[in-house]
């Protein structure tokens, strides 16, 4: 009897505490009346979590640039070099050296004084510092004349005799190569933002770390590491005021949680994977994409090194250009884009090569002849690729390894390389799926023992900025595809700086990849914001920027 | 009982040290961290003056030249000071401050779970083994089977999105109130109260059983007396054994769980340091991890001698 009714006591209290518990926790977690003071935006972690600019490469740089103003910026709309804190910039005719005009009346954040000449000879010390594992801070040592071994002193030495400060709103730098495109590296598009020489004096690396000081639209708060960073907007900012008072990017791993966090109202802008994307639009999310193309995808054939025999096995298949040209044409590329990538791809036909984006630095560098070919030597053709094996003398395929990884940016790229598989199965080849770290890839690009695999990359457009790293049989790093033709035009660009010359030779190394079927070009990109469309009316980005959220004090609120 | 204590010390710190060389060589043997740390554009002299700059142009091990200048060396001599470097990722932090950072929100969510996890454990091992063969037995083991079978990612991507998308009573993710910790501590301590409450009932059925727990009843006793007391008292001592290890399991194993919750433990903070190859906060977190899983251990043992005094060395 007794334990009858202490069972019955046991069950009520159960049910009690369940009935309880839910519109108890539905009146505390209620929401409030929306009310955008603040604009969260969710994006995956970045490699790195810091306030200083310069120890991060470019991608970390997302978390900074609403603090930060270039010399140079990036239209939104266009993805055209804009003024920014240079009003006017001019470039002499060997290309060795530029005047930059500057902006009068720009002030720092938290009153570190008008921006002037000092801190541009500042932004450029910080980024070839020792220390810098910027992007471009090898590109910017080059230009310096500054060696692997100077010490810090050295390079503040060598950077102040390269940067001449004409007065506090002119300034010129100097360049030890030919820079006929620096206009680029110093624009929003690289790693050269404008930070207070003032507050270097007053306090040097210490206090750099403990915010991100500079002229943008947004003023720091705070940096949860692992979590978010806060900005405030600079109410009257000489460029724009945003209309939100701030702005936050949390930092949320998980796909699908990035989504959760959308649809639930929890943030406002996310970065929802393309997979996930279809489930975000309906649950009534808008998928904004970018303005211009944001990221290149090619494929490339290991071991590519015609200008270093020494590097080369003669005999392997991919050395013949019938192989290369077979394996290309075996890629169902339309296929891959409407299943894998949703259909929201644009042909590729050169590795990085794009007709609008590179015509910016160098009118003219694109040739109507590739469009036209692109199909007779490109397209989709399983019959000619198989005839080409067989000419080749491969008539029973060969077997090679296709390297797997992952990628961000591109977590589609396991998907990818499955389908490419699959594709040359087709056609008689035997590939074998290989997954390993990125690391141990990108350990064998570099010491070109990367035979005999295919692996694919990604990556912003700049045609330039792909051949120097990727076709340049030394003194590179992603030693891809090396030809004694493309060293010769190399030898040729570093002795012009015509802009037009520059493109014709740009256009000659293009020729050559396309016709030697150097690479399996695949798509470019768009980049996807996806916005809560009852908070967001707008928002324009040109997604040329690595981390592609960027522009934000632009965003138009819904009314 | 004091030799038995000392040599378990002793062999925790030897279990301490040869997890400072497992992990070091583990590090080192997923790739180059160069290759993650420096962008794909840098060059031959980057690397060597990055690789200068953090310690990384010296031998792994043995440096015949000097036998103490190796990164091994280096890093064991300031881990024994605390000190495990800065970090790469998050430059401006020391590897050790970071982990101490992120340690209180690991501790706070793993201490709700094993909270839920002995809060429901209990009275369902225990009702379960006592309604044996019920419907309330039955329930009871459906729920210790779907515990200890749906993986932890996946259970908290559905709770997210029943509890927080689509019924809005939850945050989704991160950390501020006791909100935010109610899906992932439920996620993470499901699984441990389906482990404890099946090892509670069956220790229970053992002891219900028993010739004493008859006696109690023929002397009359209340029923719930001799259960909640007498049989539950008898029956602690493996639950209790297996609790204590499954609090060093929370601490330690959160790391799926915070990062489907974008939780900022140390257990994101592991797998984010992982991905950027950061050796330095790896290290410290798995010395960490170890250090507690160790200590949890030893502090089992030593109750285990306490309470059951044929365990000694001899």
């Amino acid at each position: 009897m007794v334990r009858q009714r202490w069972k019955g006591g046991v069950l009520w209290g159960i049910m009690l505490s369940l009935s309880l518990a839910g519109p108890l926790a539905w009146a505390q977690t209620a929401p409030p009346k929306p009310k955008l003071d603040r604009l969260k935006v969710a994006v995956a972690p970045l490699g790195w979590d810091t306030n200083f600019t310069w120890l991060q490469s470019r991608s970390g740089q997302l978390d900074k640039r609403p603090a930060l103003e270039y010399l140079i910026g990036i239209d939104r709309k266009t993805g055209a070099y804009i003024p920014e804190l240079a009003e006017a910039w001019e470039m002499t005719p060997d290309g060795k050296a530029w005047t930059f005009t500057l902006r009068k009346g720009i002030k720092f954040h938290e009153n570190w004084g008008e921006f002037t000449a000092r801190d541009v000879r500042h932004a450029i010390f910080l980024i070839t510092q020792p220390e810098s594992v910027q992007t471009d801070g090898g590109y910017w040592r080059t230009l310096m004349g500054i060696e692997k071994s100077d010490t810090i002193d050295t390079v503040a030495k060598k950077v102040e005799q390269q940067v001449d400060l004409v007065n506090d709103h002119k300034v010129i730098i100097r360049t030890k190569l030919a820079a006929p495109e620096l206009i680029d590296s110093v624009s929003a598009n690289m790693d050269l933002p404008m930070e207070s020489k003032a507050r270097w004096d007053a306090g040097g690396k210490e206090l750099y770390g403990k915010k991100v000081i500079g002229t943008g639209p947004f003023e720091f708060v705070e940096r949860k590491v692992g979590e978010y960073v806060l900005y405030k907007r600079v109410e009257n900012h000489w460029r724009h005021t945003p209309q939100f008072r701030e702005l936050e990017f949390r930092w949320v791993s998980e796909g699908v949680t990035r989504l959760a966090t959308l649809v639930a109202g929890e943030v406002h802008i996310s970065d929802v994977d393309r997979s996930l994307q279809k489930d975000a639009v309906v649950k009534g999310m808008k998928i904004v994409p970018s303005q211009q193309i944001a990221v290149g995808h090619e494929w490339l054939f290991g071991g590519m090194y015609f200008a270093t025999p020494d590097k080369l096995q003669p005999k392997h298949p991919f050395t013949d250009k019938r192989v290369r040209q077979a394996m290309n044409m075996a890629i169902n590329r339309k296929a891959i884009a409407d299943t894998i990538m949703g259909g929201k791809a644009q042909p590729m036909l050169i590795a990085r090569y794009h007709d609008q984006a590179d015509a910016a630095l160098w009118p003219g560098i694109w040739n109507p002849e590739w469009d036209k070919r692109v199909n007779e030597l490109y397209g989709y053709n399983p019959t000619r690729a198989k005839a080409l094996l067989a000419e080749a003398g491969y008539k029973n395929g060969f077997e090679f390894n296709i390297y797997l990884y992952t990628l961000p940016g591109l977590p589609e790229l396991l998907d990818i390389g499955q389908a490419l598989a699959l594709d040359w199965q087709a056609v008689g080849l035997q590939p074998k799926l290989v997954e390993l770290e990125f690391p141990r890839v990108r350990e064998q690009y570099r010491t070109k023992a990367i035979h005999g695999a295919i692996w694919g990359l990604r990556g912003s457009p700049n045609a330039l900025n792909l051949l120097r790293v990727f076709n340049r049989a030394k003194d590179s790093t992603v030693y891809a595809y090396d030809h004694p033709f493309i060293e010769e035009k190399f030898a040729e660009l570093d002795k012009t700086a015509d802009p037009k010359e520059r493109a014709n030779l740009l256009r000659q190394i293009g020729d050559h990849k396309f016709f030697e079927f150097a690479e399996m070009p695949l798509f470019w990109l768009f980049a996807d914001a996806a916005v809560n469309p009852k908070v967001i009316a707008e928002y324009t980005f040109p997604g040329s920027i690595t981390g592609f959220f960027t522009h934000l004090e632009y965003v138009t609120l819904a009314p | 009982m004091q030799r038995y204590i000392l040599v378990r010390f002793l062999q925790s710190l030897l279990a301490l040290w040869v997890m400072s060389v497992i992990v070091f060589s583990l590090a080192r043997m997923t790739g180059d961290p160069l290759d993650v740390l420096l962008p794909m554009e840098a060059g031959e002299g980057e690397r060597e003056r990055v690789a200068k700059h953090w310690g990384l142009d010296k031998p792994l091990f043995l440096n015949l030249e000097n036998p103490f200048d190796a990164q091994y060396f280096t890093f064991l001599g300031k881990a024994l000071r605390g000190d495990f470097g800065m970090s790469w990722k998050w430059q401006g932090h020391t590897a050790m401050g970071l982990v101490i950072e992120r340690l209180p929100a690991t501790l706070e969510l793993a201490g709700v779970a094993i909270l839920i996890s002995a809060l429901l454990a209990l009275p369902f091992g225990v009702l379960t083994a006592v309604w044996k063969d019920t419907f309330f037995d039955s329930f009871g083991k459906i729920i210790a089977l779907l515990g200890q079978s749906l993986p932890s990612f996946w259970l908290g991507i559905v709770l997210m999105w029943i509890f927080a998308v689509s019924l809005g009573w939850l945050p989704t993710s991160g950390r501020g109130t006791w909100y935010h910790m109610v899906l992932p501590a439920v996620c993470l301590g499901w699984f441990q109260v389906a482990a404890m409450m099946r090892l509670i009932r069956s220790s229970m059925l053992d002891v219900l059983d028993s010739e004493f727990v008859k006696l109690t009843r023929v002397k009359g006793l209340a029923e719930w007396k001799v259960v909640w007391k007498h049989c539950l008292r008898n029956a602690a001592i493996a639950p209790l054994t297996y609790f204590a290890i499954t609090a060093g399991v929370l601490i330690t194993g959160s790391v799926v769980i915070e990062s489907v919750f974008a939780w900022p433990g140390t257990g994101l903070l592991a797998v984010d340091a992982v991905r950027a190859r950061d050796f330095q906060v790896v290290q410290a977190i798995v010395i960490v991890f170890a250090a507690v899983f160790i200590m949890t251990n030893l502090l089992v043992d030593i109750l285990y001698a306490y309470i059951d005094p044929r365990i000694r060395y001899q």
